[in-house]
């Protein structure tokens, strides 16, 4: 994808503290791109500085080619939806979602055009003339999205929007993001510290760090092949373990400590080998699966130490011999007949991703 | 609660006994000058032997008086308009954090009230002096605002402490400039603290008295500076009648204030 939006070498520090350092991204127009990262990691600072409401210390932000930086934030058309709920409180939903219209001097019968269809997209018609204190927090999020979209701006940033929201209203208003997002076809930057929610949205998700990005790239790649220890912990569960890989091509890998024979002569511990704990099935090692000894390449022995039901899946903790501990995820149904203390081995169902 | 009033049982009329003792000893002076506005008697004997209005008529056909309340009315409108634009300027710049030195400013704006009014008034009078501000419409506004100024930063600061920035911040980005998304929704978001900085910056200079004193002169004298200089000469029930209508008038702007702050929770 061609950079359109195009973040060069991009840093921010508020006096002793560096809040986004040496930050350089390249988004695609119409991209949806979310900066996942812990609170304090930079993420909102760097969707703040391109809105306009922070300065950056040093780099630039370009926008088709023009550094968007003399440009004042008011008239860098790019919307936005913050965490906050931030709709006028002595305005109407109709005239909250028109204000940026009205700004623009748009003549009356476009505004009223555009607030109508603003109304119907995000399905609050019948709310037009609230004000915004009679709204449910999704409900006025809902107005904030359809006012930072009624002017068609180049680019739309949320911070956070649904953070204040509970669960089942999240999972609604996301849908209706993504849906949004492919009926208009704007830019979107999202910034959050829920990686499902990331995961959900986003075409590319940037992995924000002490205020860097530790990696840029599709939910896919971020979850199978994180590219740092940070992204494989903070992005879904992680268990590592040492591991070396002996051939680029076709990277086989040999545990270290004896957990897995894998290929013997190797030196153990030069790497970190990622499981998922989707990765593995449980098997007992006193049942028919016997024949899976320890010998066997592509299994490892441990014994449960705790079994925790979840519902969809039950969360089972193994420890292996060399105290390891590994996270597995099995289909309830599979997992009936396993107690805390039992020897088990766990086959491994795919390639580990080795860590640099 | 521990200390609930209904479980205080015998003890609780105690309370109202004390509460009532302060009550009274806060508003006896005030009911006794109203009472004696309508007494009947020249020497301000209480209680009044008779009931009259005719210190009503003497206030009102004395354009003296009347010279004085419309003085008293126009300075303080207009050093309530300074106090609350430069409040409002300061309170700004204050709460929006970024300025350097926002403590030390603050603390400064603060002064006039902490300072004695004398040693202030002797220092506004001596400025005023080599400026030629005295006796002037200038001089009392400029004078009294200086007053009024701590109260309205205090309010204002209040005011946008309990205002989300973001809100503005949402607003710019909707296409406004800084001071228009400040006009169209900081601004009205904290009206009910504007309008009460307006009420107390007026109502502080309405009974300013020692600062007056000095800036007063044959030109122009407040409402207070004229009952002071009539009570040194001569002490007539009109002097209840003035006092009772600059308290009717604090009271009125009070309670306005008081309705506005509870609509605001």
């Amino acid at each position: 994808m061609t950079a359109w939006l195009s973040i060069d070498a991009l840093s921010k520090s508020f006096g002793q503290s560096i809040a986004v350092r040496d930050v350089s991204l390249e988004i695609g127009r119409g991209e949806f791109v979310t900066f996942l990262g812990p609170s304090g990691s930079g993420k909102s600072t760097l969707l703040y500085m391109i809105a306009g409401l922070e300065t950056p210390s040093t780099g630039d932000i370009r926008l088709a080619g023009d550094s968007l930086l003399p440009v004042a934030p008011n008239l860098r058309n790019i919307g936005m939806v913050f965490q906050r709920y931030t709709l006028i409180p002595h305005l109407t939903v109709a005239e909250n979602i028109a204000f940026p219209m009205k700004m623009r001097k748009w003549d009356r019968q476009r505004q009223k055009r555009r607030l109508e269809e603003m109304l119907a997209l995000v399905r609050l018609e019948e709310f037009a003339d609230r004000r915004p204190n009679a709204l449910s927090g999704g409900q006025q999020q809902r107005v904030a999205l359809a006012r930072a979209l009624a002017y068609e701006p180049e680019m739309l940033l949320m911070d956070e929007p649904l953070a204040a929201l509970d669960q089942s209203l999240k999972l609604d208003l996301q849908r209706e993001i993504r849906r949004i997002h492919d009926s208009t076809g704007a830019t979107i930057l999202y910034v959050t510290h829920d990686q499902e929610e990331a995961m959900r949205l986003s075409d590319r998700i940037a992995v924000f760090h002490n205020g860097t990005v530790e990696q840029f790239a599709t939910p896919g790649e971020i979850y199978q092949k994180p590219g740092s220890a940070f992204v494989a912990g903070f992005v879904g569960h992680s268990n590592l373990l040492p591991a070396e890989m002996f051939d680029e091509a076709h990277p086989a890998v040999a545990l270290a400590g004896g957990d897995s024979t894998g290929t013997p002569g190797l030196q153990p511990g030069k790497g970190a080998a990622l499981f998922r704990p989707e990765d593995f099935t449980v098997l007992r090692s006193d049942t028919g699966t016997a024949a899976l000894t320890a010998a066997q390449t592509g299994t490892i022995t441990g014994t449960i130490t705790d079994i925790v039901f979840l519902g969809p899946v039950v969360e089972i903790l193994v420890r292996l011999a060399s105290g390891a501990r590994i996270l597995v995820r099995q289909a309830p149904d599979l997992t009936a007949d396993l107690r805390p203390g039992d020897q088990v081995s766990l086959r491994i169902l795919r390639q580990p991703w080795i860590l640099p | 609660m521990l200390l609930d009033f209904r479980h205080l049982g015998a003890l609780r009329w105690v309370l109202v006994a004390i509460g009532l003792l302060v009550a009274g000893f806060l508003l006896l002076p005030v009911v006794f000058i109203v009472l004696l506005s309508f007494g009947s008697s020249r020497w301000l004997i209480f209680p009044p032997p008779g009931w009259t209005l005719k210190w009503y008529e003497a206030f009102f056909a004395d354009p003296g008086w009347f010279a004085a309340l419309g003085a008293s009315l126009r300075v303080g409108l207009a050093a309530a308009v300074i106090a609350v634009v430069f409040g409002l300027g300061a309170a700004l710049a204050m709460s929006r954090g970024r300025l350097r030195g926002a403590w030390w400013l603050h603390m400064l704006l603060l002064m006039p009230m902490v300072l004695p009014v004398v040693v202030l008034a002797v220092g506004i009078y001596s400025l005023a002096l080599r400026a030629g501000l005295n006796d002037t419409f200038i001089g009392f506004v400029l004078s009294h605002a200086i007053v009024a100024l701590p109260f309205t930063v205090i309010i204002l600061v209040n005011g946008l402490n309990s205002f989300d920035p973001s809100l503005e911040d949402a607003a710019v980005l909707c296409g406004a400039s800084r001071w228009r998304a400040r006009l169209h929704v900081t601004f009205p978001s904290i009206r009910l603290s504007i309008i009460t900085a307006v009420i107390f910056a007026f109502l502080i200079s309405w009974d300013e008295i020692v600062i007056s004193i000095f800036m007063a002169g044959p030109n122009l004298q407040t409402l207070p500076v004229k009952l002071w200089t009539t009570l040194r000469q001569d002490l007539t029930p009109v002097i209840a009648v003035a006092s009772t209508m600059v308290l009717a008038f604090s009271l009125i702007l009070l309670l306005i204030a008081a309705i506005l702050t509870r609509r605001g929770r």
